[in-house]
């Protein structure tokens, strides 16, 4: 473990719990949007090196908040950013477009205006592949879907109305698996 | 939206880049002939593997006694790396590859089937009839200094010692890559049918051990090493241009410059680089004047043997106009001058000794020999034009 994890939690350890005052339709609950960017890590088909994803897209949620703990379910849209590789001769350009339901779990701590929220994230993914190759003035589409789990952990920090939040996983599709990070801005009401 | 249905089955073909006959390239459904396994690419006759690589210590080959067998291996290493992981997604029966990487290995697959079915008639030694191991972006660790001729990436090569065909990362981002071009692979490949019918395993060890004590070497021995480089190089461009049945092999993916320099009907083939190239270099002569006027030692890190390899080259294929300013005849090239072409090859491993004892004019002579008589006047008409110096001493060109 290194000193920049270690210092977390020690921070997060420190801070008072303060729940939210509970209201009369318990347990309160928050509506929540953000715009996460993710990069994740795949092995090449040819195996001669590891390769980077990247994607980004939409996430809403509804968090509830019964007591010092947050339990919220997500549904996520992510779109990969398609890389073209290859020459005018031959080029191919790859895409995944991605939806994630997650359940997403953790303590809350306030102080002084902040939020601190670690949490343990699990989502479902299902999904398409999809590749264009061009070759010599002619295309090819051809599309797969992909379905699997995503689980890891995270941290949302934010003032006021808004976050910024970070998450580690693991992600394995029928596609590939891989390691996911993941960093987001976000937006609750 | 039909495509989109991505429907999973048994894929009775497999979308590749291919090769038309006039040379361009398209994308099309082909059932391959070996019947691989289509997640990793191996079959009795292929096997594609990847991630692997090739180490050869320089430093070490500098200080290296006379080789045997054990040193050889502890300087010249190869992994080959694991099984590939094939993605596609089957529409129609079609396996359409899913991403780059995938769509270069069936492609490249795709094209050293064909090349392996056009030099089978011709070769009669292992390198077409045992299984051949390809390693798909592989990485090179060499040092510059002992090996110019091998880049780290944009190419394809065949390495000799580890007897293993290797397929680096395309980067270079123009142009049909080089690992899957069938014309640039049939090069590569007939290199193995070099191997295996001249080199075999006592020269493949003589070899290295020239590399290993090249300040021991004398002119003499590097007359021959030369010489039988130039050979090995021009046989695998006039197999090439056999295989793509014209002289200008493997355009499409050499582009314009390297193109035209390895055209067999280029200028390379002219008397007076033949003057400039060969003729120091036949004579036994310590140095050779190349083209830009730079005079170079014969050594294996100054002498490229490409100038006269494709002049061999063209000579070959010169002999396939029935007579001066005629069109080339391909059934000429391809049934008559090719199988020759390997003959000879055959019959100077049982010649050479050593790679310093090697004689071109021995192999003129064996190469007379393995055509058909009739066009013995023809052949020796060409002989004549291009290495005067030489064909005064064959028998069969009074």
């Amino acid at each position: 473990m290194n000193g920049t994890v270690l210092g977390l939690l020690v921070l997060v350890a420190s801070l008072p719990r303060e729940p939210l005052p509970v209201a009369e339709n318990w347990p309160a609950w928050r509506l929540e949007v953000e715009l996460p960017l993710a990069v994740s890590t795949t092995e090449s088909a040819s195996r001669a090196r590891g390769e980077f994803d990247l994607h980004s897209g939409l996430r809403t949620g509804i968090a509830l908040e019964p007591g010092a703990w947050v339990v919220a379910c997500e549904l996520g849209v992510l779109t990969g950013w398609p890389g073209r590789q290859g020459s005018a001769a031959l080029s191919t350009r790859s895409q995944d477009l991605t939806f994630e339901l997650g359940l997403r779990f953790g303590p809350m701590l306030r102080a002084r205006g902040f939020e601190l929220q670690p949490h343990l994230r699990v989502a479902g993914v299902a999904g398409l592949h999809m590749v264009l190759i061009e070759a010599s003035g002619h295309h090819r589409l051809a599309a797969r879907p992909l379905g699997g789990l995503a689980a890891g952990v995270g941290l949302r920090a934010g003032h006021g109305k808004w976050y910024l939040r970070w998450d580690f996983g693991v992600q394995g599709t029928t596609r590939t698996s891989s390691l996911l990070a993941t960093v987001g801005l976000g937006f609750h009401w | 939206m039909l495509l989109l249905c991505a429907c999973d089955g048994v894929p009775q073909r497999v979308l590749v880049l291919d090769r038309d006959a006039d040379g361009s390239h398209s994308l099309r459904a082909v059932t391959l002939r070996t019947q691989p396994d289509l997640e990793t690419l191996q079959s009795q006759e292929l096997i594609l593997r990847g991630g692997g690589q090739i180490v050869l210590d320089g430093l070490r080959f500098q200080q290296a006694a006379p080789l045997d067998e054990e040193a050889a291996q502890t300087l010249a290493r190869a992994n080959p790396g694991r099984a590939v992981q094939l993605r596609y997604t089957v529409v129609d029966g079609v396996a359409v590859p899913d991403d780059h990487e995938s769509l270069l290995m069936v492609s490249a697959y795709h094209a050293l089937e064909q090349v392996l079915e056009f030099l089978r008639p011709l070769d009669a030694t292992l390198a077409t009839r045992s299984t051949l191991e390809v390693c798909f972006h592989c990485t090179l660790d060499v040092d510059s200094g002992v090996l110019l001729p091998y880049l780290v990436s944009d190419n394809a090569a065949y390495v000799q010692f580890a007897d293993l065909l290797v397929l680096l990362p395309d980067l270079q981002l123009s142009g049909l890559p080089l690992a899957i071009d069938a014309e640039v692979l049939a090069h590569e490949l007939s290199h193995r049918v070099f191997r295996h019918s001249v080199v075999g395993e006592t020269l493949m060890l003589d070899l290295l051990d020239a590399f290993a004590r090249q300040d021991a070497m004398g002119p003499q021995d590097w007359q021959g090493y030369n010489l039988l480089m130039a050979l090995n190089e021009g046989s695998a461009d006039f197999l090439a241009a056999s295989f793509a049945g014209r002289s200008r092999f493997g355009d499409a993916s050499l582009g314009a410059l390297v193109g035209e320099e390895r055209d067999l009907e280029g200028a390379r083939g002219a008397r007076e680089v033949y003057d400039l190239v060969f003729e120091e270099a036949a004579s036994r002569q310590l140095e050779v004047v190349t083209e830009d006027g730079g005079r170079h030692q014969l050594g294996t890190s100054s002498w490229n043997p490409y100038h006269l390899g494709t002049i061999w080259a063209g000579t070959l294929w010169q002999m396939a106009r029935p007579a001066p300013g005629a069109t080339v005849d391909l059934e000429r090239v391809r049934g008559s001058l090719a199988p020759a072409l390997t003959q000879t090859l055959r019959d100077l491993k049982n010649d050479l000794g050593r790679a310093r004892d090697f004689d071109l004019a021995r192999v003129l002579a064996r190469f007379t020999d393995n055509v058909e008589p009739t066009w013995t006047v023809r052949i020796c008409e060409v002989l004549g034009e291009r290495f005067p110096g030489l064909v005064d001493h064959l028998p069969e060109c009074p």
